[in-house]
C-alpha cells in the first residue's frame, strides 16, 4: 500500500491539488489575519484570555465555510489527475487489484484532508503569535492557547466531514467529468447549511449538514447535537456511518466497473 | 523409434518455432449495455514469438477485444486465456507479464517523461535504472525531463511504448502504436518492433493502417463487424488470395471484354478503359486473352494485380458483407 501511495503522491507533483491546497490555506489564513487586524479594538478585552474566543472563531470559520468546499475540491483534484490523463484504463491494466488502487486514492484524500486541517491549526496558532506582535493589546502573550481544544475540535470537524468525502469520492468515480460531482456537492453544502438551522430532523440525516451540527458554533440548532454513541453526537456518528456505507458501495461498484 | 540425429534441429531454430498460443480466446462475445454484440464468438490465437497484426476498420471491435484481453471489460460469454492462464482468475499474474498501449497513451501531462515512468516503475516495482534504458530505446533520452504536455503526438506514442516496455514484458499488446507518428517515426517504431520480436517478445498490434501492418506482421487476424473473418500467417492469406489470379487489362472495348470474359453486365463500366479479370488457374490466362483478341477486343496493356493486404482485406470484408 505504501508503494501505491508513493505513486499517487508523485502524481500530485505540479498538479491542481498541489497548488490548490497551499492557495486555499494561505487565502483563509490571510482572511483570518485581516479580520482580526481590522477588528482588534472590539475583540480585545483587558485581562481576559483572548485565545478561546479566537480559536472558536477560527474553527467555526473552518467548519462552516472552508472544510466542506475543501473536501469537494480535494476529491475532485485527486480524481482529476487520472481523468485528465485518461489513465484509468492504464491503471487497471496493472497487475494490482482494483481495490488497492481504490484504497490508495482514498487514503491520499484523507491524508491531504488531515494535513490541510493540521496546517490550518498551526497557521491559526502562528497568526495568534503574529497578532500579538502586531497588536499587543490583544494580550495573547499573557495566556496559553488551549491546544487540546484546538486539536480535538479540529479532529471532530474532520470526522464530521468524512460523510461528504465518501459521497464525493463515489460520485467522482461514477461520473466521467468533474462537474456533476462538484455540482451535487455544492448544492449539498448550500442545502446542508439551510437545513442545519431548522428544527426539523432532516439535518441529522443529511451528510452535508454534519460538519455544521457536530460542533456548538452557535449557528445550527442545538437539538441536533445530542450524544448518540461512544461520546459521538449525531453529526460525527452520521458522518462516519455515511463514509463507511459510501466506501463499501464504491468499492463494490469499482470492482465491477467496465473500463471503456 | 526416431534417432536423435534424425531430428536434430539447431536450438536457435527451435526457439523461433511458435509452439504455444500466448493469447487464445474461445467463443468470446461481448455486448455493450443496450447494444447488440460488439464481438461475436471470437476464436483468437496469437502464437508465441509472433507479430500478430489485428486488422479491422474503425468500430470493428479491435479496442474492445484488447480491453477484454486486459480484463478491463468482462466478456458476455466465452473464455480468454493468456500464457495458458485463464482470465480473470489469474489476472494479476497475466498482467504482470504484459506491456500494453491502449489507444492514446495515458500520460500525466504536468509531469516529465521520467516522472511518468517513475510512477509506472513504482507500481510495477521495477528498478529505476530501467527508466533511462527505455527512454533511450524509444529515442526520448534527451527529453526525459520535459513535461509531457509539451510533447508532440509522436513523442507521446514513443513514451507510451516506453511505459509498455518498462518491465520487460513477454507480451506486448499495442493498440494503434504508430498513431500520430511521422514517416520516419513509423519506420523507427517498425524497426523497434522487429528488434523486440527478435529478442523473443510476442507482439499483438492493432491497426487500421493496412500497409503498415503488412510490412512487419507474421500473423494476421482480420476483424469485421465483430467477427474474425481471417486468422493465420500473412503467407497463408496471400496464398488464399492467389487461388484466384487477377489481372487488369486496358482496352477501349471494356463492355465487350466483360461479356467475353463472362462477367455480369454492370452500368457505367465503359466510363473507364480498364477492367479487372479473375481466373482460377494460372494456365487459364492465355486462353482468356486469346478469346478476347479473337472476339475483337484490342488490348493495350495486360497487368497482373498484386495480392496486397489491402485488396485481400477489402475482398474478405466484402465477402462477409
Amino acid at each position: 500500500m505504501l508503494r501505491l501511495l508513493r505513486a499517487e503522491t508523485l502524481k500530485l507533483k505540479r498538479s491542481t491539488a498541489a497548488y490548490l491546497l497551499p492557495a486555499i490555506l494561505l487565502l483563509v489564513l490571510g482572511v483570518v489575519l485581516l479580520a482580526h487586524s481590522l477588528d482588534v479594538h472590539r475583540l480585545s478585552l483587558l485581562d481576559n484570555d483572548p485565545w478561546p474566543r479566537y480559536l472558536k472563531t477560527t474553527l467555526t470559520t473552518y467548519a462552516m465555510l472552508v472544510i466542506s468546499p475543501l473536501c469537494l475540491l480535494l476529491v475532485a483534484a485527486v480524481l482529476y489527475v487520472e481523468q485528465q490523463a485518461d489513465a484509468w484504463k492504464q491503471l487497471y491494466a496493472l497487475p494490482i487489484s482494483r481495490g488497492k488502487i481504490y484504497q490508495s486514492k482514498l487514503f491520499l484524500i484523507l491524508g491531504l484532508l488531515l494535513l490541510t486541517t493540521l496546517l490550518y491549526c498551526f497557521g491559526v496558532l502562528g497568526i495568534g503569535w503574529l497578532l500579538n506582535i502586531l497588536f499587543p493589546e490583544y494580550e495573547l502573550a499573557y495566556f496559553q492557547p488551549d491546544y487540546n481544544y484546538l486539536f480535538v475540535t479540529a479532529g471532530s470537524i474532520v470526522l464530521s466531514t468524512l460523510g461528504i468525502v465518501g459521497i464525493q469520492y463515489v460520485l467522482g468515480l461514477l461520473f466521467k467529468g468533474l462537474i456533476p460531482a462538484l455540482g451535487i456537492g455544492f448544492f449539498g453544502i448550500i442545502a446542508g447549511f439551510i437545513l442545519s438551522t431548522t428544527e426539523t430532523l432532516i439535518p441529522q440525516y443529511f451528510p452535508f449538514s454534519f460538519p455544521l451540527i457536530a460542533q456548538d458554533f452557535g449557528v445550527a440548532n442545538p437539538l441536533h447535537r445530542e450524544v448518540l454513541l461512544l461520546g459521538m453526537n449525531q453529526g460525527i456518528f452520521g458522518s462516519i456511518s455515511c463514509f463507511l456505507v459510501c466506501v463499501v458501495l464504491g468499492y463494490w461498484w469499482e470492482g465491477r466497473r467496465e473500463v471503456v | 523409434m526416431l534417432l536423435v540425429e534424425e531430428i536434430s534441429i539447431p536450438l536457435t531454430a527451435l526457439m523461433l518455432i511458435p509452439f504455444l498460443n500466448m493469447i487464445s480466446t474461445n467463443n468470446l462475445t461481448y455486448a455493450y449495455a443496450r447494444q447488440g454484440p460488439t464481438l461475436e464468438n471470437l476464436d483468437l490465437n496469437v502464437p508465441e514469438g509472433a507479430i500478430y497484426g489485428f486488422l479491422g476498420a474503425n468500430g470493428a471491435g479491435k479496442s474492445t477485444t484488447i480491453r477484454l484481453l486486459l480484463s478491463l471489460l468482462k466478456p458476455t460469454s466465452g473464455d480468454v486465456e493468456v500464457f495458458g492462464l485463464a482470465l480473470p482468475k489469474h489476472r494479476k499474474a497475466i498482467l504482470a507479464r504484459i506491456g500494453c498501449l491502449i489507444e492514446s497513451p495515458a500520460l500525466y501531462p504536468q509531469l516529465s517523461a521520467r516522472d511518468n515512468l517513475t510512477i509506472a516503475a513504482t507500481y510495477r516495482q521495477v528498478d529505476k535504472a530501467r527508466i533511462d534504458e527505455v527512454l533511450t530505446l524509444v529515442g526520448l533520452a534527451e527529453h526525459g525531463d520535459k513535461p509531457t504536455r509539451k510533447f508532440s503526438m509522436g513523442m507521446k506514442q514513443r513514451l507510451g511504448l516506453a511505459l509498455a516496455l518498462l518491465h520487460d514484458p513477454e507480451l506486448l499488446i499495442l493498440d494503434e502504436p504508430t498513431n500520430g507518428l511521422d514517416p520516419s517515426g513509423i519506420i523507427e517504431i517498425r524497426q523497434l518492433l522487429l528488434e523486440l520480436r527478435a529478442a523473443g517478445k510476442t507482439i499483438m498490434l492493432s491497426s487500421h493502417l493496412l500497409g503498415e501492418l503488412e510490412k512487419i506482421v507474421s500473423h494476421l487476424g482480420i476483424l469485421h463487424g465483430g467477427q474474425l473473418v481471417f486468422e493465420g500467417t500473412t503467407n497463408a492469406l496471400v496464398d488464399r488470395r492467389k487461388a484466384k489470379y487477377s489481372l487488369e487489362i486496358q482496352t477501349p472495348h471494356v463492355n465487350l471484354a466483360a461479356e467475353l470474359a463472362g462477367l455480369p453486365a454492370k452500368e457505367g463500366r465503359d466510363s473507364t478503359d480498364r477492367l479487372e479479370l479473375q481466373v482460377s488457374e494460372k494456365s487459364a490466362i492465355p486462353a482468356l486473352l486469346r478469346r478476347l483478341v479473337k472476339g475483337g477486343v484490342d488490348l493495350y496493356a495486360v497487368r497482373p494485380l498484386a495480392s496486397d493486404l489491402e485488396s485481400i482485406f477489402l475482398q474478405l470484408t466484402a465477402e462477409k458483407n
